[in-house]
Parts: structure tokens; sequence; C-alpha cells
């Protein structure tokens, strides 16, 4: 248990090297502390994952079932997700100064709450726990880098509009190569290294949209296990019903985008009410109301610790 | 008024709507879900309570008002619906509406030709038809994804599937808890539950089945799973194991173990008569004084005595008081207290199993205690619909966002000019309904590749154009 924490600790460390190395190099222009912040990433993953192993061998399930472990398994999954989507799209990196402080904020509560194991029956741990919870995770980890980049689309634009009024400043042109669009900025300002608000609006969207999916499946995959288990596929537990609640959002998000032509600002601050909500769907309910979603899995033993 | 019915617009306002109604079912207490936390509140905040109660927001989900949103969601979706199959009818066919030749008739283009379609043929594109608009011009279609036109289609098509099996599952839907303890047999009817849920359209229509409870089994805790319980049980005089969280299907009704707890076996012998054997299943699990007991109260049968029971499972002393820390029975010990029909206490002591106590007129013997068990049995006919429901949502969702769909018009027509002599001048263009900056990649992608095609002697890769010399010619 210690080394798992000592893992964890040294993890949480490196993120905050890696945040501050991103935002430090935005604001300084240092292309060279981007490209570190993105390797501190992978150094941080290694102690992360160990530790996420060592605790699924000492437990017995995987990472899903308290805070500790979902804070855990919930950054991993959001940080390999990222690594992945910067190699793919070189021009995403700057995006991890909005992803490597959510995580490692998330993966500190994580560590600094109770790392006791709760217990899992054998007969709850069905293929559909593990599509719900994977789907979760990677529901959430694509929601965490849509909204990144739809915080950044406004930034850009709002920079854009700066530099508008500012007369006598150059515009720079850059081809992006891998994404959508151009980079379009003051030469040599941090807005520079993203590209033009419409490419980060669309990968934004893409990125939305595939955690709809996501979504849906973690949504339908629960509700099939409860089911199974429990014999009611929908009970309005609170975190059920939020995380309904989150999917509809997401799904006006998509019509409006489809239907009423929504982009740029308008899109990108409700991404961001969306993932508002979906964040008090998985880390808030549990603070507000007497949720059964992870203590179900012990039931029917009150008197039983 | 199907033009309004079938509006994204008033698609947007349901969604909105629902969603502001299944918040407001989150954050106002509801009765029929959490009854305790329901009472509390109600006692905390009198005056709201009574407003809401009129209203009908303790019960949001159930209320008329809710289900008619979701019944005009359901409308408004059917509409969408149909609207969307006729559009996709009409984009996946209009190669057909178009009046385009079918692939492979009529002339060939030539060298640009094969050029063209094999290129498009290598990134998975499939000609549709020709068109000749004017002499010696040439227009193809190709197209690929084509099924994704239906993925939006689909998507709602499962949406209706699942309000309709929540619906059908609702009107036909059957749940009862039935509590049995150790050795008992009931046959399953209306009459033998303790709480029992039946839609409309359920028709008394229960299978009437024996059931019976032979044994339950308790697990202690290891280092990787929590505690257990397996239940014995006995449908229609067949043996089954119960496990728990793991339901046994019989006869189309799905057998869960609910709660369960400690039962008490008493017999009583008033002097007249032979003595009287019964159990009684002590419903009352509380903690008091740090032990954990089960609690109960019942009037012996043929007395006007009542008898307060308390039953310690696991029974030891600590620091000279009685104390048990389970209610897996190991020690079972039973604090009895018995009072006459005016409440005045009769009697007060403890029992180990096979012991007796006389008082009021009569012998009362503790003769061993078991569990007893709630058993639920449900049905729910809408059920695999909504599963089924489920499927067809995630097909339409992954064709709307995995295979979108293309169609690319190539246009070939005779060189014209001093350069083009017998070549000929190839045109792309392409259209696609979602993500149109992926499509620009590929039809960039598309030309370039054209271009480097030997034959190819002039290419504006922007704008799409590529001159062609005549076959066998090169680029001068």
């Amino acid at each position: 248990m210690k080394l798992q924490i000592i893992l964890l600790w040294a993890a949480v460390g490196i993120y905050v090297a890696s945040s501050f190395l991103y935002i430090a190099g935005l604001v300084f222009k240092r292309p060279k502390f981007v490209k570190s912040a993105g390797l501190a990433v992978w150094l941080g993953l290694v102690p992360h994952s160990v530790s996420i192993v060592l605790r699924w061998i000492q437990a017995g399930h995987g990472p899903y079932v308290d805070f500790y472990e979902v804070a855990g398994s919930d950054t991993w999954m959001a940080l390999v997700l990222f690594l992945i989507a910067r190699y793919k799209f070189p021009k995403l990196d700057p995006v991890g100064a909005v992803i490597l402080p959510v995580s490692f904020l998330f993966l500190g509560l994580g560590v600094m709450n109770s790392p006791e194991i709760t217990q899992v029956p054998d007969s709850v741990r069905t293929f559909w726990l593990v599509v719900h919870i994977t789907f979760a995770k990677l529901a959430y980890g694509s929601f965490l880098i849509g909204t990144s980049l739809a915080a950044f689309q406004l930034l850009k634009e709002r920079g854009l509009a700066k530099q508008e009024a500012a007369p006598g400043v150059a515009a720079s042109t850059i081809p992006v190569e891998g994404m959508a669009g151009t980079a379009v900025g003051k030469r040599g300002g941090f807005l520079d290294s993203l590209p033009e608000p419409e490419g980060l609006d669309q990968s934004s969207y893409r990125f939305l949209a595939v955690g709809f999916f996501f979504l849906s499946i973690m949504i339908l995959a629960g509700s099939i296990w409860a089911n199974n288990i429990w014999g009611s596929y929908w009970n309005w537990d609170p975190m059920e019903t939020w995380s309904l609640i989150s999917w509809l959002i997401y799904g006006a998000y998509l019509h409006l985008r489809s239907t009423f032509g929504w982009r740029g600002r308008r899109a990108s601050w409700f991404a961001i009410f969306a993932m508002a909500v979906l964040l008090f769907a998985l880390f808030g309910v549990e603070y507000v109301y007497r949720t059964g979603h992870v203590l179900y899995l012990n039931r029917p033993f009150p008197w039983d610790k | 008024m199907f033009s309004f019915l079938k509006s994204v617009k008033l698609a947007i306002v349901l969604i909105a709507l629902l969603t502001a109604l299944i918040v407001a079912g989150m954050v106002i207490p509801q009765a029929n879900l959490k009854p305790a936390l329901y009472a509390q509140w109600w006692a905390s905040h009198p005056g709201v309570a009574v407003v809401v109660q009129r209203l009908g927001l303790d019960h949001t989900f159930t209320s008329w008002w809710f289900l008619a949103v979701v019944g005009l969601f359901f409308v408004n979706t059917l509409a969408c619906t149909v609207d969307q199959a006729v559009n996709a009818w009409r984009l996946a066919w209009s190669s057909r509406s178009g009046g385009l030749q079918p692939a492979g008739a009529g002339t060939s283009a030539g060298y640009p030709e094969e050029i063209a379609t094999s290129v498009l043929h290598g990134r998975r594109y499939v000609v549709r038809g020709w068109d000749y608009p004017a002499e010696g011009t040439w227009v193809f279609l190709a197209e690929k994804n084509r099924a994704g036109y239906w993925g939006s289609v689909i998507f709602h098509a499962g949406l209706l599937l699942i309000i309709l099996g929540v619906v059908y599952g609702s009107l036909g839907r059957f749940e009862g808890v039935m509590l049995l303890t150790e050795g008992e047999r009931r046959v399953e009817g209306h009459g033998e539950y303790i709480h029992l849920e039946e839609g409309p359209a359920f028709a008394e229509a229960h299978p009437g089945f024996e059931v019976g409870l032979e044994r339950v089994r308790h697990f202690p805790p290891t280092q990787k799973t929590p505690a257990g319980m397996t239940s014995g049980l006995t449908l229609d005089g067949k043996p089954f194991q119960l496990g728990q969280q793991a339901p046994l299907v019989y006869r189309g009704f799905r057998i869960y173990q609910d709660r369960f707890g400690d039962a008490v076996s008493l017999e009583s012998d008033p002097g007249r008569g032979a003595p009287l054997q019964f159990t009684a299943g002590l419903l009352d699990q509380i903690t008091t004084d740090g032990s954990k007991v089960s609690r109960g109260s019942l009037v012996i049968p043929g007395t006007a005595v009542r008898a307060r029971l308390t039953l310690y499972a696991d029974a030891a002393l600590k620091d000279g008081k009685l104390f048990a820390s389970s209610l897996v029975l190991k020690r079972p010990l039973l604090r009895v207290i018995l009072e006459g029909s005016t409440g005045a206490r009769l009697f007060q002591g403890d029992v180990k199993a096979g012991q007796g106590i006389h008082a009021a007129g009569l012998k009362l013997t503790f003769t061993g205690a078991s569990y007893w068990l709630a058993l639920r049995i449900r049905r729910d006919p809408g059920q695999d619909m909504i599963f089924a429901g489920f499927g067809v949502v995630l097909l339409g969702l992954i064709l709307l966002y995995f295979l979108i769909p293309r169609k690319i018009w190539v246009e070939i027509k005779p060189g014209s000019g001093p350069d083009c002599r017998d070549g000929w001048q190839v045109s792309v263009r392409g259209s696609a309904p979602r993500h149109s900056d992926l499509l620009e990649a590929e039809l960039e992608e598309i030309r370039r590749k054209l271009a480097e095609t030997p034959g190819v002697y002039s290419a504006d890769v922007a704008k799409g154009e590529l001159r062609f010399a005549a076959r066998g010619g090169h680029w001068t």
C-alpha cells in the first residue's frame, strides 16, 4: 500500500512539473518547455501505471470502486488519450496546459482520500461491469480533451479579437499538419502554437461526439449490468440519473451543432457547461446525495463491513 | 402539424424540458424513491412540502406531466425519424434519381477514367453511375460509407424502441417480495407477497410455482471478497442454488435474493392441549449498545401475551454485558420480554436455544434460530425490447459518427486551349453531410494522387483541375 501511495505521489509531482512546463512554455513562448512537458507526461505515466497495477493485484478487482481508484484510473485514461491525440495531431500539444493541471488535482485528491480496499463480490464482476467501467473512463477522457479544446478555442478567438482591435500588428498564417485549419495569430505569440479557432472547434466537436458515443455505451452497459444483478435496469439512483442528464446535455450540444449551426464561442461555452455537469455526475453526486452506485456492490449486507 | 412535430427546434425544447424536470426530480426528495429521506424532509420543511406535494413534484418521474413530456418527445422523435428516413433514402439513392447511367455502361473516357477510378477504388469508393452532359464530356459519381446516411435514423429508431419497451414493460410488469424462513414452502400467488407491484396489463398472470427455502449459507469475508450468502431453494420440488446478486430465471420470472435476517422458532405451551410451534422472522435489525441484534414482537398464539424478542445471533460477554458483533448465527441467545394485554411487564430474561421459560401461566421454549430470506420475484416483458433498443442506438451512433458518407464527382472533358492538344481536363469535386473539413483533406489527397500519375501535365490541386495529355503522352 505504501509503495502505491509513494508511486502515485511521484506521478503527481511529475504532472505538476509537466503542468508548470506547459504553462511556462506557452506564456514565455518556449516550445522546448512544451516539448519537455509532453515527455514528462510519459515519465509520470510509469509510476502511475505501476501503482494502478499494484492496486489491482492487491484488491483483486479493477480500479473502479472508491474515489482513490476512480481518480487514479480516470486520470490515467485521460492522459493516455491525450498522448494518443497529440501524437496524431501534434498541434494539440498545448492542450496539456489544461489537461495536466486537472489531472494532477484529481489524482492528488484521490491519493489523499482513504486508500482502504472496498471488497467486491465475485458475482457482480461480470462482462457488463467491465464494459461499463472501460467506457466510462474513455468517455470522461474524451470529454476532458474536447472541453480543453473548447476552452482553447475561446482563448484563441479572444486573442484574435484583441489583435484585430490593436492596429499595426501583422498576422501570420502557418499551415497546420494533421489538423483542420491553419494557425493564425500574432507572430511569435503563444496563440501561434494553436490551430485557428475553426480547427479547434472542429476537433473539440469530434472529441465530444466520440465521448457521447462512449457515454452511451457506458449508460447502456451499466443498465444491463444492473438489470442482471439487481433486477432493475433503471433505479433513478442519483449517479445514474446525473449521467443521463449529462447524456441529454451532450445530445442537445450535438443537435445544436448539426441542426442549428452552433459553432465557435457558443458551442465552446456549451461544451464547458456540459463538462461541469459531467464532473458533478462523476465526483459531486456522492457529496450531495446518498448514492448507492458503488455501495450497491456490497448489497445486501448492511451488517457486514 | 407534421412539420411542427418533426421540428428539431421542438426536439431541443423537449430535451431541455426533460433535463430540467429530471434535475427537479433529483433536487426535490421523491416520495416513491426514498421514502425515509422524504419523510425526514417533509418533517423539516412542512410548508414547502405541502406545495411540492400539491404540484406532484414529490413523484416527478411518475407524474402525468413528466409522462406527457416523454410522450411528446416520443412523437417528436418518431416524426423526426420518419422525416430523416425520407431524406436518407433520397441522399443514399440520389445517383438513381439524378438520372445517371449505371456504372460500366456507355462509352469509356479512356485513360483519365482508368486512373481516376483506380485512385478512388483505392480509397474504398464505389462508382455509382455516369452522365454525359455534353458531347465528349463524362461525369461519374463515386460514393463511400453510404450506410452512414442511415445513422441518425437508426439512432432515433433505437430511442423509440427503448421508450416503447419501457411503456410495454410498465404495463405488463410484475414485482413482488416474498418472505420465507428456512424450511418453509409457499405456492407463488397474489396473497403470498409482503410487497407487490403489478402493471395494469399483468392480469394476475401468476405462474403459481411452489417455492421452498431449504437453507441459507453465509460466507465470511475474505481478503478479496466481502461476506456473501447463497440460498438453497426448491422450485416445484427441484433444487436450485441462488447466489448473491446472481438471479435465477424460472418460467420467465427472475428470482433474486433481497434482504435476509434472523428468525426464531418457539414452542408455547399454555397448558391447555398440545404445545404450539411457530417461527417468527425478526425484521428489525439494529445496533444497540454496540451490539448488532435482530428484534421483533408478536402476540403468542392463543394468549393475550405479547413477546418482545431480541436475538443476539453471536452472543458473547464483553465487560460483563451481553454483546453480539454480527447477525450471523453462531451462538444465538434470545432476550425475551413478556407483556400482558395492559402492557405490564410479566417477565424479562435471556434464554439459549433449547431452553424454556415459565411465566404468565405458559411455558415458552426457544427451540432454535434460523434465517429468513426476502425473495424478489419479477417479470418485465419490455426488457428485451429495451435491450434491443440499446443495440440499435449503438449501431446508429457507429454509423453516425464513424461512417461519414461521401460523394465525389469526377468530370472528364476534352482539353481545350493550345496546351491540351488531344488530352483531357479532369475536375474532382465532393460533398459530405458532416465534417466537410475531412472531406476537403481527402479531396486534396485524391487530387495530389491524380496529379502524380504519368500523363498529367498540368494540375491545380487546390481547384481540383488536372490536365491529361493523350494516352502515352508525357509532361511537357
